[in-house]
């Protein structure tokens, strides 16, 4: 089975309980996609494997063939190409989405691509569990790509059981994230903000049809009710986990409160029979 | 008119950086417009409780859209699309909306020329009065492409109504990460304002956050929220601050009471006491933003 740990709201803890499930199961292949702000590792414990580079083509011109047609410019609707109707068109490459449009409408075939990195994927073994990390480049806007490079890399683990952290927001990244899933369990707190952005992840998993469950973080933290949107998305809420200061300063500390706090380790066993007896 | 406009990140959610935005609105003295560009899962107008004034439609880029009776399912544009958004099922070519950007690729090599443009309503751009200024806010649809397009045309729509109405400052909340809808919020800004708190995974996205800045030439400095669950990680994080030359702006303590507003949809600005306006004159001083 493949778990999608998403949450809308970020901070509600989704690396946090990520990484109590992955603790509890070590069978699970770890996934970070997260990519933007990747923090799995730092949770589960010490990294060792290798990295490998994300890459992306990016279109450049060779200058002396062009014969400043312009069809290149006028094609590009990411405005990446500036051509003043004469001469070689210039390429703002932080622009350029590598959609590849322009080497195919020039008619000088003067147009090629060049793989340019817009960010990494760490592989292998992070707390005895086989793990996996996408992790942007900053100053790239390629989130996306991250996203599906570190997918296709997971598909040739030979775990068939995926536990993938997802980026916070509702946005294509998380799209991106949940269109491998077979289940979405949604990280939500007690509070305006976080019911909020729960109802526009729920929309979207209801969207996607993907099936989806709940864990509320931090319950004690404030005091909003999410029966109405449990009712009207059909789903059930697997677990709570209380508000402890002293969970919150192990997380803080790089160590998952599963290891040091029996009350969370409980509740983390718990869920993983829910989401078994239910999903599985 | 100079206009100066401060945002609001994080690097890692959940930091605190609405309840920070809508809390330095409060204590800011001169007039000011407020903008929430976190367009995925916006949150400033549960503090502010705008009376909505306007609402506009937004479109972002045309997608791609097949006619299914001419399409013959010859996959030529699954080849081509580099997006994964157009895939063969059953023998026709169908579009995923939410992953199509509209670049055209699939329209270029359709040999049958059944594939055309189509525009879609994405969300909605919306501004309201409250007691702080008017709010310009927006809503994404959820699974939606465009994010950083969103944010532009937002940021264009404070900017436009500080220009017309004669207001020097706009403040922005800002997203958390450092992808597209970030990029977007802090090109061309006057200052960022990153909120950090004492945690191995904050510090992590607070150097990736303030290398993103340094990209973009966007000047910035630090605010630890939450300073006081780990004192240990506080100073770890203004030693690295302190070592990197990064300007630590101030720090905001823990504390149950402005949890507690906040879970009421106040703003907590009374029960932050002094460390507001403190934190804000440090703003003003670093960010050169005495007009």
């Amino acid at each position: 089975m493949k778990i999608a740990v998403a949450s809308g709201k970020g901070g509600t803890g989704k690396t946090s309980i990520s990484a109590s499930l992955l603790l509890a199961r070590p069978d699970t292949l770890a996934i970070d996609l997260d990519v933007e702000e990747p923090n799995l590792s730092i949770l589960l414990g010490s990294f060792e494997g290798q990295m490998m580079p994300v890459t992306m083509p990016i279109a450049r011109i060779e200058g002396s063939r062009c014969i400043s047609c312009g069809k290149c410019a006028e094609a590009c609707v990411y405005g990446a190409i500036a051509w003043l109707g004469v001469g070689v068109p210039v390429i703002n490459e932080s622009l350029c989405r590598g959609c590849g449009l322009c080497p195919r409408v020039c008619p000088a075939k003067t147009i090629y691509e060049e793989d340019q990195v817009v960010g990494e994927i760490r592989s292998g073994i992070c707390a005895g569990i086989s793990f996996l990390e996408g992790r942007l480049q900053v100053g790239s806007v390629n989130t996306v790509r991250v996203i599906e490079e570190t997918v296709k890399k997971a598909e040739s683990f030979d775990e068939t059981n995926w536990l993938m952290d997802c980026p916070p927001g509702t946005a294509c990244p998380v799209a991106a994230s949940l269109r491998h899933a077979d289940m979405a369990l949604l990280v939500t707190e007690p509070t305006p903000f976080g019911r909020s952005d729960l109802e526009g992840m729920l929309e979207m998993t209801a969207d996607l049809r993907i099936p989806t469950a709940l864990v509320v973080n931090k319950t004690g933290i404030g005091d909003i009710l999410i029966d109405d949107l449990c009712r009207r998305f059909n789903v059930d809420i697997l677990a709570r986990y209380p508000f402890s200061r002293s969970a919150a300063e192990s997380g803080a500390r790089g160590e998952s409160p599963f290891k040091n706090d029996a009350g969370w380790a409980e509740t983390t066993r718990s869920l993983w029979s829910e989401i078994e007896r239910r999903f599985s | 008119m100079n206009i100066r406009e401060v945002v609001i990140i994080s690097g890692k959610g959940g930091t605190g950086k609405t309840t920070l935005t809508a809390s330095l609105a409060s204590v800011a003295e001169e007039r000011r417009i407020l903008a929430d560009a976190d367009v995925d899962a916006p949150n400033l107008a549960l503090l502010l409780h705008p009376d909505e004034t306007d609402r506009q439609p937004f479109f972002g880029m045309p997608i791609a859209k097949v006619a299914r009776e001419q399409c013959t399912g010859c996959g030529i544009c699954e080849k081509a699309c580099r997006y994964n958004a157009i895939h063969v099922q059953d023998g026709k070519a169908v579009v995923d909306e939410g992953f199509c950007e509209g670049c055209r690729v699939c329209l270029y090599v359709c040999p049958e020329q059944c594939i055309s443009l189509k525009t879609i309503e994405r969300g909605a751009v919306r501004r309201g009065d409250t007691v702080l200024g008017p709010l310009w806010h927006a809503r994404l649809n959820p699974g939606g492409e465009n994010t950083g397009l969103m944010v532009a045309l937002l940021r264009k729509e404070a900017r436009k109504e500080a220009q017309t109405s004669g207001v020097s400052l706009i403040i922005t909340d800002g997203p958390p990460g450092i992808g597209c809808p970030v990029t977007s919020s802090v090109t061309g800004a006057d200052f960022a304002v990153i909120v950090s708190e004492p945690s191995k995974s904050a510090l992590s996205d607070l150097r990736r956050a303030a290398e993103l800045c340094g990209i973009l030439t966007v000047p910035f400095g630090i605010v630890i929220n939450r300073w006081n669950l780990s004192e240990e990680l506080t100073e770890t994080i203004k030693k690295t601050c302190g070592d990197e030359g990064w300007p630590v702006l101030g720090t905001i303590p823990f504390e149950e009471k402005i949890a507690e507003a906040v879970g009421a949809g106040r703003i907590p600005a009374v029960e932050m006491g002094n460390v507001l306006p403190e934190l804000w004159h440090a703003i003003q001083k670093t960010g050169r933003l005495k007009i």
